[in-house]
């Protein structure tokens, strides 16, 4: 359960959020979207414990994210979208890595390590016979995702899970996730790939210029809107001008 | 099925095939460097309490300060030719060591590859880019050194009025040929290993250069000794085998000082010898180091078991040694870290093992020349083993891997405490005291007098309660910081001059209570207030919370 009151975040004169308000029960799994500097990430880091508010609250699973930021992230996984992991290590070690941040036992965290590797088709010499560096994208991404699970948070943000995944690797990971909801698991995902959010979220919320500017599900966005896809509402929601007829003129321009 | 493709879509008329340019295009040179010299100046190599970042000026202000002390030799009234080589010497070591310490992010930066390695830049293009934007930082730093003897040279005997201009000619020639040297052992080793090999030989092959820019400026002070005084005389043979005095001999015929057959041969090493290496090093090995290069950026496609592997449990085993000493949980994450990125980041090694050299050099030095006393290498290895856990613990807050760190941001760890204490614990562990048991027993089985070393427990009691003032300034969180130029020469001065002070400190102490025998006496006092100032230190450090950004 997330409950945001009021919600804010400045840098200097800049406002980042501007005053959200939303409540995601349990196991509920939320689509957030925005355009490119909407806020998005801004959220997600406080909401994370990493980013301290400038106005307004926020409780995750209970517990206030300003006052007590230690449980809060004891009690939520992240995704961050740069992917990014200590290439030095190998995933095993890595992984054991962020398990000891979360006071996981080594026995322990090697059973869930294992779990998780013959979910993503990490074979034990991936796992353990090379660095983070020699890994491709994806398989990185893998190894992102099970540190982010490995602690069994009950609640989960992605940002931009997908990227680098396989085809396979991603219709395995959207299957995850909703299974992850329906085992009461609250997951909130950041995306910019339309598509999948619309097919894997039961709720969209769209944030513009640090404000929400829509919240509910998708076919209630695309009645409200009038409008046949998710990509259209967004467009119509976030979108200064016509950008359908502004391509056609730039590739015009460009042809000449 | 037969699967028609779609012909391909004309955006526009195609570019007209360009003219052939010329190699190296300077016009690309040109916007290369600028890029260089813009991220080198806007990079945030330390913070200041507010966050400001204070960039280039920082180190250029504490190697001016460096050179400032040096320029007072001038009043001792030396010849031109001693104080032009003595600066040069001094200037050679630590703009080769800058030189060494940045080259490996400057040269070989594989984010960068995605950016530039599909342009069309010609390999010798980027070389020469890369290696003036080396030399224009080296040059910087040189004449931060510089900027107080260059004036204070004018009272040496033989100086004429333009004795600051002839210093900064010599000085540019000597930096040109640092970078010259440097660009061309990198391109030689690209040439001659394989990627595989090309990270472990290139960071020992830094080892051995460090070890020469010291030995190069440690025998200045010697010769000195054994000849007139406090004078060199140009004529002596060894001196032509000695970059350094080749610079020196460049300001001498400047000057108009000395114009002798030595001198001019000197001078004419220092002015043809850069050209032809760095002529050798574009000409010739460009290729090879454009290869390696985007080898060093590429990324395996199948999950195939590699030759060069890495070995299971490795690292696990010494922490299982110390599980007694390291037995929080993330304390012990943070030592493995540390572990794995000293043995396997290039970034980190090529930082870090250089500094190893000192352990060999100064005992070998203190054993073959005994005119400073046997004291002398002890002092100094224990003095560089005190500067180790700040040094290598400020080198790995940086890292092109310093996304990850997020990490510790979002983890429920209440301070930074425990991180500190395993990264502190991996420097002390894997490089102090392996360090000092290199130099003891190169000391141990050169020196006659094994009393000397006792002089240096004063000291080694000490430093594990010194490795932990770091600890006492902000968050440590490792990796967390873009590697940015300038920052390891930053860091390689400020330990000099801060975080070995302790180190000498109790030494002396230690000297002069063998001296004045009441050195036992000494070690029960010191055990004492160690035993008091320890445990506070501790508690200040763990006292202090992870700050989030914001707060």
């Amino acid at each position: 359960m997330i409950v945001l009151e009021q919600l804010a975040k400045s840098y200097g004169a800049q406002e980042a959020v501007r005053g959200i308000s939303l409540e995601i029960p349990t196991g509920q799994l939320v689509g957030l979207l925005g355009p490119n500097g909407a806020g998005k990430s801004t959220t997600i880091k406080m909401l994370t414990g990493m980013l301290l508010p400038t106005s307004g609250t926020a409780q995750v699973e209970g517990h206030d994210i300003v006052r007590d930021p230690l449980e809060v992230k004891r009690l939520v996984g992240y995704v961050p979208e740069s992917g990014a992991v200590f290439e030095a290590l190998t995933a095993r070690e890595y992984l054991r890595f962020v398990a000891a941040l979360y006071q996981i036992p080594e026995k322990e965290a090697d059973l869930r390590i294992d779990r998780f590797a013959a979910f993503f088709d990490l074979a034990p010499a991936d796992l353990s016979g090379k660095p983070l560096s020699a890994f491709s994208k994806g398989m990185r991404q893998k190894v992102v995702i099970t540190s982010a699970l490995l602690h069994n948070p009950k609640t989960v943000f992605f940002d931009e899970p997908l990227n680098g995944l396989d085809a396979n690797a991603a219709l395995s990971f959207k299957t995850l996730i909703t299974s992850l909801a329906r085992d009461g698991k609250t997951i909130v995902y950041c995306s910019h790939i339309l598509d999948v959010v619309e097919r894997v979220c039961e709720r969209v919320i769209i944030i513009h210029e640090g404000r929400i500017v829509a919240d509910g599900t998708v076919q209630a966005l695309r009645d409200q809107a009038g409008e046949p896809t998710l990509e259209r509402v967004f467009n119509k929601l976030t979108a200064t001008e016509n950008l359908l007829a502004r391509a056609e003129e730039f590739a015009r321009v460009l042809s000449q | 099925m037969t699967v028609r493709l779609a012909p391909t879509v004309a955006v526009g008329p195609q570019s007209p095939r360009p003219a052939a340019r010329p190699v190296p295009d300077l016009s690309q040179v040109r916007t290369i460097l600028r890029v260089i010299l813009r991220r080198s100046t806007r990079g945030r190599m330390i913070a200041g309490r507010s966050g400001k970042p204070r960039g280039l000026i920082f180190v250029l202000v504490m190697y001016g300060v460096l050179g400032g002390f040096l320029s007072m030799l001038a009043f001792a009234h030396p010849d031109v030719f001693t104080f032009s080589l003595v600066m040069g010497a001094y200037t050679f070591m630590v703009a080769g060591m800058t030189m060494v310490g940045e080259s490996s992010t400057m040269l070989f930066d594989p984010a960068e590859n995605d950016i530039l390695g599909h342009r069309p830049i010609h390999p010798r293009t980027l070389l020469l880019a890369k290696s003036l934007g080396m030399i224009s930082l080296t040059l910087a730093l040189g004449l931060a050194i510089n900027l107080f003897p260059m004036f204070a040279g004018l009272a040496t005997r033989g100086a004429r009025w333009w004795f600051p201009l002839a210093h900064v000619v010599s000085l540019t020639l000597l930096v040109l040929f640092c970078s010259a040297a440097v660009v061309f052992v990198y391109a030689l080793l690209a040439r001659m290993v394989s990627r595989r090999t090309f990270d472990t030989v290139a960071s020992w092959s830094q080892v051995v250069v460090t070890a020469v820019l010291i030995v190069s400026y440690q025998l200045v002070p010697r010769l000195m000794d054994r000849m007139q005084g406090f004078r060199i005389d140009a004529a002596n043979p060894i001196l032509l085998f000695l970059p350094p005095t080749w610079f020196a001999a460049v300001t001498q015929v400047l000057l108009g000082a000395d114009t002798g057959t030595r001198t001019m041969a000197m001078a004419a090493a220092a002015v043809l010898a850069t050209p032809v290496i760095g002529w050798a090093a574009l000409r010739y090995l460009a290729g090879d180091y454009a290869r390696q290069l985007s080898a060093l950026g590429e990324t395996p496609v199948a999950a195939k078991p590699e030759p060069h592997a890495i070995r299971p449990r490795r690292g696990i085993r010494v922490d299982a040694l110390l599980a007694p000493w390291l037995r929080d949980p993330v304390e012990r994450g943070a030592f493995r870290l540390a572990a794995a990125y000293l043995g396997r980041d290039r970034d980190v090694r090529m930082r870090i093992y250089p500094q190893l050299a000192l352990f060999v050099v100064f005992p070998v030095i203190s054993i073959i020349d005994r005119s400073q006393g046997s004291r002398f290498g002890v002092l100094l290895s224990v003095y560089f083993a005190a500067t180790i856990p700040a040094s290598m613990m400020m080198t790995l807050k940086a890292s092109p891997h310093h996304a990850a760190a997020d990490l510790f941001r979002y983890a429920p760890i209440a301070g930074t405490a425990s991180i500190f204490h395993g990264v502190r614990k991996a420097s002390l562990v894997l490089l102090v005291v392996p360090a000092l048991i290199i130099s003891g027993s190169i000391l141990w089985f050169g020196l006659p007098d094994h009393h000397a070393l006792l002089t240096a427990l004063p000291a080694l009691l000490a430093l594990p309660t010194l490795s932990l003032l770091t600890g006492l300034s902000g968050d440590y969180i490792p990796l967390s910081l873009p590697p940015t130029t300038g920052r390891q020469g930053a860091i390689n001065v400020g330990t000099m001059l801060i975080g070995g002070i302790g180190g000498i400190v109790f030494v002396v102490l230690g000297i002069i209570g063998d001296r004045a025998h009441w050195f036992w006496n000494l070690i029960v006092a010191e055990v004492a207030a160690l035993a008091i100032l320890h445990p506070l230190l501790l508690r200040g450090i763990r006292a202090r919370r992870l700050s989030r950004e914001g707060e």
